[in-house]
């Protein structure tokens, strides 16, 4: 125990300046501290995500790179091709990022993977003469996949009750996207987005359907006000 | 029953407001009179935990609030780190919004204000120490104290909050932006804390010759140190206040284990010098003022406002945060200098306290007020608590010198400051 002369204070401690005033102390007994009262500080480590940082770093450069040679190279007239390297670095990018570093469920990562990967096949098909073929085919495709996914992970993982409600979700946006693009004829071929709608549609009230008591459960957990 | 939870009025706050600056955290702390053991620790918050099903929650995100679910992993026990009030992360703490440490002879408990209040952290230490030494083979007899000798009450998990709104009281309460203290803090948002034990005569002793009670005189040393400090001060135009948490339980019946406690508010100006029993004379009537039942319910009214309002209940979260940080900022952050949290005293039974040699209660402490005290009452002793971001330490050098001044015996233990 010690103490400082100036605070008049007993001090625990086995320093030899006063925390308070920086004083000199003084001893009262020569008892030493069996052990710090608190553990004794250590610095902090820096919580370095090396991985995540390496990869948006090659994205960038590779974007980077890739512009200036198509810019530099480029013949008058001739399509530019870097926005297919610079897309799909950015789907890289979310892949990792969304899909396999996060801890995000899996209903989510089907949703953004749909996402991603069509504005990715937009923007291909956007640059090399734009026939149509992403909003046509592609995308109403990249739905019914992901419906049909949900389905599967629905059936073969015990999905916890939590997991119901995204699939809902998620579902209805997928679905949405097509209905859209054929109720607004925005797409000259319509049979693939109507069915894609569908589709949808079905796997949503099947989820209803056969999931009722947790889907009403936690509906009220999500949405409460 | 349900397996999820509401937040409680004041918790709703709390999971927006919270940031790398903010952690809004509390920690408790009982040391005993033998080295623990984790093991033993462990299986008696195996026990414990069952008897506090609404601790065993986890804070998830709905559209509209956040809310609380079973957490179905067991919660560990952990050894304590250097840094004292860490914030929680999801994936370190599994989820869970308090944490239990052990090192040397103390068992500590911290958590997150959305949980509970320092009341319902206090009961849950209590009961897992209780369980603790019962498994290290103490006789000890609860006495009615410890709450995992009691059933569990449904009503534990009321918001009284709600309970003690009434549409028809004054629900406006106006609050007075303060100064602050600025200075250099520590870097690795290190907190340093100072707790004084003081015999509880000494105090007694002083409150009898200014004659007011313990947080009144505590308040009023404060707010004499932040007069002799002025140049600690930002903006000086604006008065010196100081935040008292009120645990409203000793003031409508409850039996809630959530969050039921209230700031009260006093201040001063630093721009005159006042001496020490003006000071004392406005922090008393100030206080007695707030503590009047029709100031309380205003109060509560006044918080419980917010959540009543359609518009905010139908705002989607995401939307709403914007709102709840600006709300808090006004409210909860700007008004307050100094947080003063007085827990009094925490009892258990008799048979234990051979066992356990102090109590303390430490304050978080956020970028407006980086400097705080918690105050607890054990056996006789008691432990004022200084939690602090702040390198210069001239607050509670005074602070300690104007008790010793005072005649009063203090031994103080600090967690080591140069870092």
């Amino acid at each position: 125990m010690k103490r400082c002369p100036s605070c008049k204070i007993n001090i625990n401690t086995d320093r030899k300046t006063c925390p308070l005033c920086y004083d000199i102390l003084e001893d009262v007994d020569d008892k030493q501290l069996e052990k710090p009262i608190y553990p004794l500080y250590v610095r902090k480590k820096g919580k370095e995500n090396l991985f995540l940082k390496s990869v948006i770093f090659v994205c960038i450069i590779t974007t980077l790179l890739t512009l200036i040679i198509n810019l530099v190279t480029r013949k008058s007239g001739e399509r530019l091709w870097f926005p297919y390297v610079a897309a799909s670095m950015l789907y890289v990018f979310i892949l990792i990022r969304n899909c396999i570093l996060s801890k995000h469920n899996t209903a989510f990562k089907i949703l953004v993977q749909m996402l991603s990967i069509s504005i990715l096949v937009y923007i291909i098909d956007y640059f090399s003469g734009y026939t149509g073929w992403s909003i046509n085919y592609v995308i109403p495709i990249l739905s019914v996949a992901s419906s049909f996914t949900i389905v599967i992970v629905l059936l073969a993982k015990k999905v916890k009750y939590s997991e119901y409600i995204f699939c809902l979700i998620s579902s209805v946006i997928i679905g949405i996207i097509p209905f859209l693009l054929w109720i607004f004829k925005i797409v000259p071929v319509l049979w693939p987005s109507l069915f894609a709608a569908c589709f949808s549609l079905m796997v949503f009230l099947g989820i209803i359907i056969f999931a009722d008591k947790a889907t009403k459960e936690e509906f009220k957990k999500r949405f409460h006000i | 029953m349900k397996n999820w939870l509401k937040l409680d009025n004041a918790a709703k706050i709390f999971p927006s407001v919270t940031n790398a600056k903010r952690h809004n955290l509390f920690r408790l702390s009982f040391e005993l009179t033998e080295e623990i053991d984790p093991v033993v620790l462990q299986e008696a918050l195996d026990v414990t935990i069952k008897r506090f099903a609404y601790f065993n929650v986890k804070l998830k995100r709905g559209i509209f609030w956040y809310y609380l679910e079973e957490n179905k992993v067991k919660p560990l026990v952990y050894e304590e780190k250097p840094f004292v009030l860490e914030p929680f992360s999801q994936l370190d703490n599994r989820g869970f919004l308090f944490r239990v440490l052990y090192y040397n002879k103390r068992i500590s408990l911290e958590v997150f204000h959305v949980l509970t209040d320092g009341f319902g952290g206090s009961q849950f230490l209590k009961t897992l120490v209780y369980n603790y030494l019962l498994l290290k083979g103490k006789k000890i007899d609860s006495e009615g104290i410890i709450l995992s000798d009691l059933e569990t009450l449904t009503v534990e998990k009321n918001d009284s909050f709600l309970e003690n709104y009434y549409t028809e009281v004054n629900k406006n309460r106006k609050e007075v932006k303060a100064c602050h203290i600025k200075g250099e803090i520590y870097d690795d948002d290190w907190l340093s804390v100072m707790t004084a034990k003081v015999k509880e005569e000494d105090m007694k002793r002083l409150c009898n010759k200014y004659d007011c009670s313990v947080t009144q005189l505590l308040t009023t040393i404060i707010m004499k140190v932040a007069l002799s400090n002025k140049r600690m001060f930002d903006n000086l135009k604006r008065p010196f206040q100081v935040f008292i948490p009120a645990d409203l339980r000793k003031h409508f019946p409850s039996k809630s284990l959530r969050n039921f406690s209230i700031c009260i508010r006093s201040k001063i100006s630093l721009k005159q010098d006042l001496s020490f029993e003006e000071i004392l004379k406005i922090v008393k009537s100030e206080v007695q003022e707030e503590l009047k039942k029709e100031n309380l319910l205003t109060i509560i009214a006044s918080n419980v406002k917010w959540e009543k309002m359609l518009l905010l209940r139908i705002t989607p979260l995401f939307l709403k945060e914007i709102a709840l940080k600006i709300g808090y900022e006004n409210s909860g952050s700007a008004p307050n200098s100094f947080c003063l949290s007085n827990l009094g005293k925490i009892d258990i039974p008799s048979e234990m306290k051979q066992y356990v040699e102090k109590i303390t209660f430490a304050n978080g402490s956020s970028s407006q007020a980086p400097i705080n005290m918690g105050v607890t009452k054990y056996d006789n002793k008691y432990f004022l608590t200084f939690s602090s971001t702040l390198v210069d330490r001239a607050i509670q050098r005074d602070f300690f010198r104007f008790l010793s001044s005072e005649g009063v015996d203090i031994t103080l233990e600090t967690n080591e400051l140069e870092v």
